[in-house]
């Protein structure tokens, strides 16, 4: 392995090999984890003091524009905005000295943009304005033209893809739907990819409509509760909320959104979740852990928490490696029916999501039927859940 | 035909009465003027892929907002760079960081540090030079090395050069920082 201050320093430079060496190596050598420590709590001091000055970085690209005489290029709510915050940036540039190298890049980009506007526009639109070549051009003609078919067939190309997006992207508009459950009812909603999304009273659910299902569908947004059970794909699953999105690949868990916080409870697979202010200050939860999002802040640290408990509001039975024995007694007290599990098997991990509109019989054989055992009895009497075959 | 700044604005009127057709011809001309943009700022097909898609979605969502069509340029622009700043922005999130999935670099940065180490990593910061510290903070406002370079016009060794000893010099500080603090029992 190379230098391993080099390899935490630049560690974007390595190679997934040798990215994973390293993470070995600060495994088994813990003065390499405290330089690693170290390294990152820099980099994080750097962050938090530029993030805490420059809080918006849309506000510091319109201060770059206005300092370099493009200020006509702001809305009038814009110029508003800013002026607003112009001490607080004055004063980040004073602090921060990259800010004004930032400010540099901000005006070479809008130069840049001013350039290929004129070739892609000034030019082709207005035949009028475009100069007869001198003398000097002439010569290159041939080179020129070269250049233009070989841009023209490459541009056609991206064009060609392009439309693909954009057609989605009408279609996408046209195609949304939006439902709203009444108080106190709920609602189970399937989504084009056979994902479904139990809606909670007073939840607002936009998706793709399944009729006219497009590229979109692996996408939502949320405002209120909801439980979501989501089909696997590559492609992975986002809800989008007032203050955060959580991104998915097949899992189930739950949100409560409102306007200005959000909590999301994992119940199965892996989520990520992240504040829409800070998108990449995100966290990563495993099952049997909640996060809470609020308005522009970070997402909190996920903690454990009792599924049970904590998805009570989703009027579903979640059983996540639960106890037969524990599961079995929460059924039986919420349809006030005798359940009694064998001492074998009162210890074994069950897992499932069922609906309280259930049949309690139609719970436990599925319950059973994972641990290879049998349900015997009805209703009336009560059941027992026994090995298959006794 | 009302042209500003060589764009048709006819067209950004009828995209943004609802014609869908007016709207996709207006996306799909502007496409090839950002992707001449991105190449020029970024250079890798991927990203500036991505960085187009994006830039058009910005458009197509805010083009009804547009109060004056003629501005179209200005609102172009302003989408490119913003999405610009945000592919910063996102570079080097927790995604690049050499941790264990189960424990996400975001504990590190926000409870792994207490906070008598938060002081002693301001004052570590500010022994270095400002050439030193411009070099990091650049790097965390999401530029690659090699365009901190080329934005202070050194090679991109020179600036991996300065980066090390800038952590050489702030460890002497955080080290000593601790001894003392165990020295005198804290």
């Amino acid at each position: 392995m190379q230098d391993p201050l080099d390899a935490i320093l630049f560690y974007d430079d390595l190679t997934p090999a040798q990215q994973e060496a390293l993470r070995v190596a600060c495994e088994e050598d813990p003065a390499l984890a405290e330089t690693l420590a170290h390294w990152q709590q820099v980099r994080a001091a750097v962050r938090r003091s530029l993030n805490t000055h420059v809080p918006d970085r849309r506000l510091f690209v319109l201060y770059a524009l206005d300092a370099s005489g493009r200020a006509e290029a702001l809305s009038e709510e814009e110029r508003r905005e800013l002026d607003t915050a112009r001490p607080m940036l004055d004063e980040a540039v004073q602090a921060h000295p990259a800010l004004a190298d930032v400010a540099g890049q901000v005006e070479a980009a809008c130069a840049d943009f001013e350039e290929a506007w004129a070739h892609h526009f000034d030019e082709a639109d207005k035949p009028v304005r475009r100069a007869v070549p001198d003398r000097a051009a002439r010569r290159h003609a041939p080179v020129r033209r070269m250049g233009r078919w070989s841009w023209r067939i490459a541009a056609s190309v991206a064009v060609v893809a392009f439309v693909t997006v954009l057609a989605l992207l009408l279609q996408r508009d046209r195609s949304l739907t939006t439902i709203t459950v009444a108080q106190g009812e709920a609602q189970l909603i399937e989504l084009a990819d056979g994902s479904t999304v139990r809606l909670l009273g007073g939840a607002t659910l936009t998706y793709a409509d399944p009729a006219k299902a497009t590229a979109f569908n692996r996408r939502v947004s949320l405002t209120g509760s909801a439980f979501f059970d989501i089909t696997p794909d590559q492609q992975g699953f986002t809800v989008e909320t007032p203050t955060a999105l959580t991104t998915v690949l097949g899992t189930s868990f739950g949100i409560q959104a409102g306007d200005d916080a959000m909590e999301v409870i994992l119940a199965t697979g892996s989520i990520s979740v992240a504040s829409k202010a800070s998108p990449e200050g995100l966290v990563v939860l495993q099952p049997g852990q909640m996060s809470r999002v609020a308005r522009n802040a970070l997402p909190s640290t996920p903690t454990p928490v009792d599924l049970s408990e904590a998805l009570e509001w989703t009027g579903l039975f979640i059983f996540q490696a639960t106890p037969l024995g524990e599961a079995a007694a929460r059924l039986s007290e919420r349809y006030d029916i005798t359940i009694t599990v064998v001492p074998d098997l009162e210890a074994e991990g069950v897992f499932g999501t069922f609906a309280r509109e259930q049949s309690l019989q139609e719970i436990l054989t599925t319950l059973a039927t994972t641990l290879n055992a049998a349900v015997q009895g009805n209703d009336t009497d009560g059941y027992t859940i026994e090995p298959a075959g006794r | 035909m009302a042209y500003q700044y060589g764009f048709d604005i006819d067209l950004v009127e009828r995209a943004q009465a609802g014609d869908d057709h007016a709207r996709e011809q207006l996306l799909r001309r502007l496409e090839p003027m950002l992707r001449a943009f991105f190449i020029k700022r970024i250079g890798l097909k991927p990203t500036v892929d991505d960085l187009i898609q994006n830039t058009l979605l910005r458009v197509h969502g805010g083009l009804e907002a547009l109060k004056d069509p003629q501005r179209l340029k200005a609102f172009a622009m302003k989408a490119a760079l913003f999405e610009l700043h945000d592919l910063y922005r996102g570079r080097y999130g927790p995604k690049e960081s050499l941790y264990d999935p189960e424990h996400p670099p975001e504990r590190a940065e926000r409870a792994g540090a207490p906070a008598g180490i938060v002081v002693d990593l301001e004052r570590a910061l500010s022994i270095l030079t400002p050439r030193a510290r411009r070099i990091l903070e650049l790097r965390e406002y999401g530029y690659r090395y090699q365009e901190i370079a080329e934005m202070i016009g050194t090679s991109e060794a020179a600036i991996k050069m300065q980066v090390k000893r800038a952590f050489e010099k702030m460890r002497n500080v955080l080290t000593a920082v601790l001894i003392a603090g165990v020295l005198l029992g804290l």
